[in-house]
């Protein structure tokens, strides 16, 4: 055991290590921290041997944690033996050391600190932190708390969608709100007495998604939160489809399904070679089209995730998504690097080159992808302006 | 009464049937010792629900479940007005039948739904609140209530304390992310699926009649199959599913026996592409190679 840690009473040795959890990411707040207290160093609670699983119990908050809390408990107390102890013993699903590992945006930047660290500007708390995380480009979101924050966001967008969607209430005979109007029509028959009342329920909003997302290597930076967007879409509604390429084009659909986020993380890590090589998206779009194009519907709502960076030929592009376009209700392209700082290309322009794309939109911040809710929410607008009147209007203000 | 050793409340657990890790043991105990609640996530299939209904067998009380849905809302949940037997003294005080005095916003006309109830019970009980995640965020900062203060405000009653802490266990299978401020009031637990040797002695703990090298067969298999990408994974009440249907066809070694593995494999195996995954050949050349 490290002399340094165990020097002073429990009660200091028992602070410092969760400083040191803090330090890792850990939210461990005052009414942890009084718990930790008396749980293992005030004593009569839990016995040394159990004082582990105690304080795992207390401080962790989900599965990553979860997973962590062993390697950090044993660099902490332990850390000339840790050197030799995996990170995690359960870690059946932990991504690979090396890989490019849809670890979560903070994963990936501690892969490269040194181009974000420092330049987080996330400060605040309550509603002013929530508008400053919403208008943060995703590269300089360098804290690990401000990313995970962010993912969790842009997660729950497909939750308020479906909500937004949902809020037209129908009759129903098992719903949860009494319907004034059905009551007391029912009342006539028993002379204004409401015996059978009627009650409403919220309308299930079904929408038909088909996600067309670029894991190449260009995209690396911004998809693993992207991933987290596309995640809280897929698990909303339920029939929509799924499917990356960079070269090439295959389908991922079953892995949004997946209930756990850590059972998804690790299938999508374990195949396909995400964000590796370069970009054929007109090759791509057009294998989707020519074999998965029966499974576009006329209401499906097409949305491109991509920056664009494209090895094939204008004109086929153009051709493919043509093609796309006329075999659904809209076609929205969410581009990472538009609204960039440094980044002259708008979406206007992008809208005169292919005008087959009802609007383009930013993918580099919570706002873009609230943009991208919004599209979703009034596809009626579509039927009756352009794509490039919708795009000119609705587009974020680029440098 | 559960002890507040880990160690003789595993013992106690293994005796009713669930065999568990000093981890967990330790989280239970740390539940009781500091009337916090418990939140153990994990996959589907590997006993989370399964730790309520033991604990309450083990503290010998009552347990009260309540499954979360979407759209579920305070009325299914914490309580409801009984409006029909409302209508029915309004209706007796008017025709000069009753001459009580009349609140309809009285406790006799109250309906307790299971959160309600876990609060006004004289012996704590255990709370299950089972598949949160399913719930809506909305009911999600409305438990927070409870889970904080032990108390639920009633508008017309007023607030009702607790007249005993239930010992509450959320479950959660990780379809969304809960909040923070609900992470933050709970202890926490991740229940991942059993090693070989733990869910062989879960499966002969639960199914004492098994024989015993199928039952070692059958778990070997099935942690085979949680290592591939499957669609979904088998979980605990999947192999012993797999080991009582393979025990009724009178199968006591898998090799001898392809065809009872493959016409049983629907224990197991629930979706159709992991159907496709796994056919007897593939089946059959897992059990060769585990042999």
């Amino acid at each position: 055991m490290n002399a340094a840690t165990c020097a002073g009473s429990p009660l200091e040795r028992v602070l410092r290590f969760a400083t040191y959890l803090r330090a890792q990411g850990y939210r461990i707040g005052a009414g942890e921290l009084s718990d930790l207290v008396r749980v293992v160093a005030e004593g009569g609670v839990l016995d040394p041997g159990h004082a582990r699983h105690g304080m795992r119990a207390l401080c962790c908050r989900n599965d990553d944690e979860w997973r962590e809390f062993d390697g950090h408990f044993a660099r902490y107390w332990y850390p000339v033996e840790s050197e030799q102890m995996p990170m995690s013993p359960t870690g059946a699903v932990d991504p690979p050391a090396g890989g490019q590992g849809l670890v979560g945006m903070s994963g990936t930047s501690s892969r490269e600190p040194d181009s974000t660290h420092g330049q987080s500007d996330i400060e605040g708390s309550g509603a002013g932190r929530q508008r400053t995380l919403g208008k943060a480009d995703f590269r300089f979101l360098g804290d690990r708390g401000a990313m995970r924050e962010v993912e969790f966001l842009a997660e729950r967008l497909g939750g308020q969608l479906r909500r937004r969607l949902g809020r037209r209430r129908v009759v129903s005979p098992r719903g949860g709100k009494l319907d004034i109007r059905r009551t007391l029509r029912r009342s006539l028959a028993t002379g204004g007495l409401p015996l059978n009342p009627g009650w409403s329920r919220r309308q299930p909003a079904p929408l038909h998604l088909v996600i067309l997302h670029d894991v190449s290597h260009s995209m690396t930076w911004n998809n693993p939160l992207l991933f987290r967007f596309v995640r809280g879409l897929m698990q909303q509604f339920r029939g929509s489809l799924a499917y990356a390429f960079h070269t090439r084009l295959f389908e991922v659909t079953p892995y949004f399904r997946e209930r756990s986020m850590a059972r998804m993380r690790a299938r999508l890590d374990a195949g396909e070679n995400l964000w590796l090589g370069g970009t054929c998206i007109a090759r791509s779009l057009e294998e989707f089209n020519r074999d998965h194009g029966r499974r576009v519907r006329a209401d499906s709502h097409v949305i491109i995730i991509s920056d664009g960076f494209d090895t094939d030929d204008p004109a086929l592009l153009r051709a493919a998504l043509s093609l796309l376009r006329g075999r659904c209700r809209q076609v929205l392209w969410m581009n990472p690097m538009l609204g960039r700082k440094g980044v002259t290309l708008t979406a206007e322009q992008l809208s005169e080159r292919l005008p087959m794309v009802d609007r383009f939109l930013s993918a580099n911040s919570l706002d873009g992808l609230r943009a991208a809710i919004d599209a979703l929410a009034k596809p009626g607008w579509r039927s009756t302006r352009t794509a490039r009147e919708m795009s000119r209007e609705d587009m974020p203000a680029t440098a | 009464m559960f002890p507040n050793d880990p160690a003789a409340l595993q013992a106690q657990f293994a005796e009713a049937g669930y065999i568990t890790d000093p981890e967990l043991a330790t989280a239970i105990c740390l539940m009781q010792a500091l009337e916090r609640p418990l939140l153990v996530e994990g996959e589907a299939g590997v006993g989370k629900t399964e730790i309520a209904r033991t604990l309450a067998r083990v503290a010998d009380c009552r347990l009260i479940r309540l499954q979360c849905y979407e759209g579920l809302d305070s009325s299914a949940a914490v309580y409801e007005w009984n409006y029909s037997r409302q209508l029915l003294a309004i209706k007796l005080q008017e025709s000069g039948a009753s001459h009580d005095s009349l609140d309809v916003f009285g406790p006799d006309f109250l309906l307790e739904r299971p959160l309600l109830q876990s609060i006004r019970q004289a012996e704590a009980p255990i709370l299950l609140v089972d598949e949160i995640d399913r719930a809506d965020e909305a009911f999600e900062a409305f438990l927070l209530e409870l889970l904080a203060d032990f108390q639920i405000t009633i508008p017309e009653l007023g607030t009702i304390t607790a007249r005993s802490i239930p010992r509450v266990i959320l479950t959660s299978n990780g379809t969304r992310d809960l909040s923070d401020a609900l992470r933050r009031r709970c202890l926490y637990h991740y229940l991942d699926f059993p090693d070989q040797a733990r869910e062989l002695a879960i499966v002969e703990r639960r199914l004492p009649e098994i024989n015993a090298s199928l039952a070692d067969q059958v778990t070997r298999v099935v942690q085979v199959l949680r290592q591939r990408d499957l669609v979904k994974s088998p979980g605990v009440a999947e192999t012993l599913d797999w080991c009582i249907a393979l025990g009724a066809r009178g199968v006591t070694d898998l090799a001898d026996d392809t065809d009872a593995l493959v016409m049983t494999r629907g224990c197991v195996l629930k979706h159709r592409d992991d159907f496709d995954a796994l056919d007897a050949e593939t089946m059959a050349g897992i059990v060769q190679r585990l042999a």
